[in-house]
């Protein structure tokens, strides 16, 4: 009995590291686009200034490949989150619907954004803050669950449109950094909640 | 029922503690250096790469060399290891339990 009693601790002592793991993996989507978001910005910039490339170009193909990128490593990341599922005894089903609508979420904001505010800081803070609750709703509705970072993130985001304009600062400028700090505050939450956890 | 669920494990690739705790290791990374896994693991390189060995031969393991200042082994967890490791610690879980 008290051997089964060792077993029983080692494996919660194994299966909370692997949580751990977990969690970690899963703030990887906020901590790429905490960095890519302002890198994007930048390089957009300077391609435009000294390159003497067209804007909206430049704008795009940047765009592409960052998401293009993201697609690649999330994937992996993915693959480990579902392999650490799988042992811990959650196996997690793979439903075409829910990444279907995962990816609508983001057209659906992107046309309220831009019909709204254009393509300019405001419009850009509403695509991405909608696109997060659009997402949580989807989580929601699929798995009953509700990631609080990306609602909080989401919030932050949206409520910073009423600022864009009244800060001495570009529009669009202003957007990047409240982006990139809601993520990075979405992937710190995340990685302290899996500590505590 | 109970000795009969932990012989399987024993008679499984990753029957053997030392062989469960690398798979376990490698699982929650894409890979790792066969030095990083020693230390990690507290194995002599002898030791470690005997038990390697038996987990490359049944799949569960795949080793490479990569190349940096000096030629370094890599090693990471295959699908089938993952498949094992699933197995073997749903037989854990029957086992406390006492299904």
């Amino acid at each position: 009995m008290e051997k089964v009693e060792e077993l029983a601790e080692a494996l919660k002592a194994v299966e909370d590291e692997l949580n751990l793991a977990k969690r970690v993996y899963l703030a990887f989507p906020f901590i790429f686009w905490s960095f890519a978001i302002p890198f994007m910005y930048l390089l957009e910039l300077t391609l435009i200034k000294y390159a003497g490339l067209e804007s909206d170009y430049v704008s795009v193909t940047i765009s592409l490949l960052f998401v293009a990128w993201f697609l690649i490593e999330n994937t992996r990341v993915f693959r480990k989150v579902e392999a650490i599922e799988r042992v811990l005894g959650r196996r997690r089903e793979r439903k075409l619907s829910y990444a279907v609508s995962q990816v609508l979420a983001w057209f659906v904001a992107f046309f309220i954004a831009s019909y709204l505010y254009g393509t300019g800081g405001k419009g850009m803070l509403l695509f991405v803050g909608l696109a997060l609750l659009l997402m949580v709703a989807v989580d929601l509705s699929f798995h009953r669950r509700v990631q609080s970072e990306m609602v909080l993130a989401g919030f932050i985001i949206l409520s910073s449109t009423y600022l864009a304009d009244k800060l001495p600062v570009q529009e669009m400028a202003f957007a990047i950094m409240v982006i990139s700090s809601a993520f990075s505050f979405a992937a710190f939450l995340h990685i302290r909640r899996a500590m505590r956890e | 029922m109970r000795a009969e669920r932990l012989r399987e494990l024993a008679d499984s690739p990753l029957g053997n503690p030392t062989r469960l705790a690398i798979a376990l290791y490698l699982l929650s990374r894409e890979r790792t250096t066969f030095i990083e896994l020693a230390r990690a693991l507290k194995l002599t390189p002898g030791n470690l790469d005997f038990h390697l060995k038996a987990l490359e031969r049944a799949g569960i393991v795949k080793t490479y060399y990569g190349f940096g200042k000096r030629p370094r082994k890599f090693v990471e967890l295959s699908e089938r290891g993952i498949d094992e490791l699933e197995r073997a610690m749903r037989i854990l879980r029957e086992v406390i339990r006492g299904d």
